[in-house]
């Protein structure tokens, strides 16, 4: 299990289309993924979960990952947070 | 007619005058559920769950692919989202799972969970994250319609005769289904310009006046409607009017002389359509364009598998031999950016505009290119056909590009193929490129300004994100001042220039293009007809003595320009105003 934390540094945060391609590359590997924020856990693969984080510039998730692919799985959705920060989107 | 005019937003030009269809809303529609009369059979429940999540899966990758290959990825991506939530565990798991535990019809399941989703969205602060709640109506909708409950309002449109489609909101999906050939035009009361129906409105040609708050009670008991959706505004028809109206388009319709004389406009310049699909052929001739200006090779790429030399020579051949006398302007690949292409798998870049996009991607991968090339050096015979390349930044760019064409030409030959006439040109939509012009032109036949992109590199803006798009501006002077000094680079050259950005079918900035001596306007093709009305209104020996081309390049605001413009649609609207 993979445990990491993630800021959102993107403007808008992780709505429509971040969430979009969250869940697109989530879905792309075997592995359980979670997010976590404060109380609330919620399904990595979810589009209603991710948006129900409301996860704003600035957010703090911790990111739960555990499966035969967590090592790839952690490092691509890291990643696509950073991306997006650098997008500007 | 002493009706008053209501003013909303104007959102795909046009006039149109007709009878009413109201699209019910969406929390109206499928809210009607029947309670249960006896106990229910859970996995019988459960079974018409999942059929309906198939089937409206099903719809949404057509709309997806449909949107895709017609308008390109940004848009397609909404229904690509659709797609998720219909396999999101939080949303159809957990219809599922109420179905299964607390003996739900699939119906109550899919509303209940729905509604919980829309409140929880309702209480996030942010509106970005509220915005998201059309799509969860608009899912939920469709599911339960597939689900095939009883509605309040009979949702189907008429199944003859000619419509207004009015609706308080309108989703791609609603938009993208309705016979769009028995839509006179779209009235919905949210929503603005750039909003997803607005823009499919403004792709298919049907007249759309958006963002129309004031006047909708008002308007709501009218049974016919006309507007104009150029200026904007929607009136109210009495059934006398309306029997008037109905009466008359029957004998006006498509007037084939009146086309003609439009199209004997006192301009030189080439009216041209924007496609991105082989199947767009059919609109160039439905809205009489002379020749595609710029035929996006996309969408053959987007799909799993990559297309092969075989099936882009079809695909070329098609749109060329339909087009033919006139010329087919084939953009080669311009994928990476925001359009991806899961067949190449490219890499996530941090900053997909300024990196390997387009022809940075082509030379990246010769093979790829090649078969590009050599498919359009094949079917270079069936007609008059023009190549031209996107983003080149350099002149080395452009050399190189015109050896993989030549490598690519010799290859074909040796392969005992014939080949046509092939016209080389470059897209104009890097600053660097507009600035290079006056060397570039040594060494195409054409240049082509596409200034979606010009405008995004030049005044640095996303056009994508929201909180910069009012600085996204196509009159803002440094854009035009780019234009201007391309076009006149081309001329020095004794090269043509077309324009087909999103700006060359803006009939605002027709008199400047056409001052400036712009040989071709290319554009979707729904606009076709507007331009013709427009370019029938003015006068060249006018925009020539009124000195338009200085005193727009005089300006130093968008708001100046845009004063200067806005002169010269008056022409244009009393032509679209006369039939009425």
């Amino acid at each position: 299990m993979i445990i990491q934390e993630l800021t959102i540094q993107n403007k808008s945060g992780l709505h429509a289309r971040p969430a979009t391609l969250w869940v697109q590359t989530a879905g792309r590997f075997q592995s359980k993924i979670r997010l976590r924020k404060g109380e609330r856990e919620i399904d990595g693969k979810s589009m209603l979960g991710i948006l129900s984080l409301g996860l704003s510039a600035g957010s703090v998730v911790q990111l739960l990952v555990e499966g035969p692919d967590e090592a790839a799985a952690a490092e691509e959705l890291t990643k696509l947070i950073t991306d997006l920060a650098d997008k500007g989107a | 007619m002493n009706e008053k005019k209501w003013q909303g937003i104007g959102a795909s030009p046009g006039s149109a005058a007709g009878p009413v269809w109201r699209l019910p809303s969406l929390e109206q529609a499928g809210v009607q559920l029947s309670e249960p009369t006896g106990p229910l059979d859970s996995s019988e429940q459960l079974g018409r769950l999942q059929q309906a999540i198939v089937n409206t899966d099903q719809a949404l990758a057509q709309y997806e692919e449909q949107v895709r290959s017609e308008q390109g990825e940004e848009l397609a991506q909404i229904f690509a989202a659709h797609r998720l939530l219909l396999s999101d565990p939080a949303f159809t798991g957990e219809m599922e799972l109420r179905i299964k535990e607390r003996q739900l019809p699939a119906e109550k399941a899919a509303r209940q969970v729905a509604d919980e989703a829309i409140a929880m969205l309702s209480s996030l602060n942010d509106p970005y994250f509220r915005e998201r709640i059309v799509d969860i109506q608009d899912v939920a909708h469709q599911l339960i319609q597939h689900l095939g409950a009883k509605n309040q309002n009979n949702e189907q449109f008429p199944a003859s005769g000619q419509w207004i489609v009015v609706a308080e909101e309108l989703t791609p999906a609603q938009t993208i289904s309705l016979p769009k050939e028995r839509v006179l035009a779209f009235i919905v009361r949210k929503g603005g310009k750039t909003s997803h129906a607005a823009i499919l409105a403004r792709t298919y040609g049907i007249p759309a006046v958006v963002g129309l708050n004031s006047g909708w009670n008002e308007l709501s008991a009218a049974v016919g409607m006309k507007l104009d959706g150029t200026a904007g505004w929607v009136q109210a028809l009495s059934a006398e009017e309306l029997n008037h109206v109905q009466d008359k388009t029957k004998s006006q319709d498509h007037d084939p002389k009146q086309d003609t004389e439009l199209e004997a406009s006192r301009f030189d310049v080439i009216l041209a359509a924007n496609i991105g699909n082989p199947a767009d052929r059919t609109l160039v001739k439905r809205f009489k364009a002379s020749g595609v200006g710029l035929y996006r090779t996309e969408f053959l790429f987007m799909g799993e598998t990559l297309p092969s030399e075989e099936e882009q020579v079809a695909a070329y051949e098609a749109v060329i031999r339909e087009c033919a006398p006139h010329t087919t302007v084939i953009r080669t690949l311009d994928i990476g950016g925001d359009k991806k292409a899961p067949a190449l798998h490219l890499p996530v870049e941090s900053n997909p505009f300024l990196g390997v996009r387009a022809l940075r991607l082509c030379f990246r991968d010769p093979e790829l290119f090649g078969t590009q090339l050599r498919a359009i050096w094949r079917a270079s015979a069936a007609g008059p056909v023009a190549v031209m390349f996107p983003m080149i930044s350099n002149l080395e760019e452009l050399r190189k590009a015109k050896e993989y064409l030549a490598a690519a030409k010799e290859t074909v030959l040796q392969q005992g193929y014939t080949v046509g006439e092939l016209q080389v040109g470059m897209m104009i939509e890097v600053p660097a490129a507009a600035w290079l012009a006056g060397k570039l032109a040594f060494e195409v036949d054409f240049f082509s300004i596409g200034t979606n992109d010009l405008i995004q590199y030049t005044l640095a803006v996303d056009r994508e994100n929201h909180e910069v798009a009012e600085l996204y501006q196509p009159y803002h002077p440094a854009v035009l001042g780019m234009i201007a000094q391309v076009t006149k680079a081309a001329q020095a050259a004794g090269i043509w220039t077309g324009i087909c950005g999103e700006a060359g079918g803006d009939t605002l900035l027709a008199p400047f293009f056409m001052a400036l001596g712009i040989d071709e306007l290319s554009m979707s093709p729904g606009l076709l007809p507007h331009m013709r009305q427009k370019l029938a209104g003015l006068d060249q020996a006018q925009l020539e003595q009124s000195k338009l081309v200085e005193r727009i390049l005089d300006c130093a605001t968008a708001a100046e320009i845009l004063a200067i413009l806005q002169v010269y649609d008056e022409g244009g609207h009393e032509y679209a105003n006369k039939g009425s």
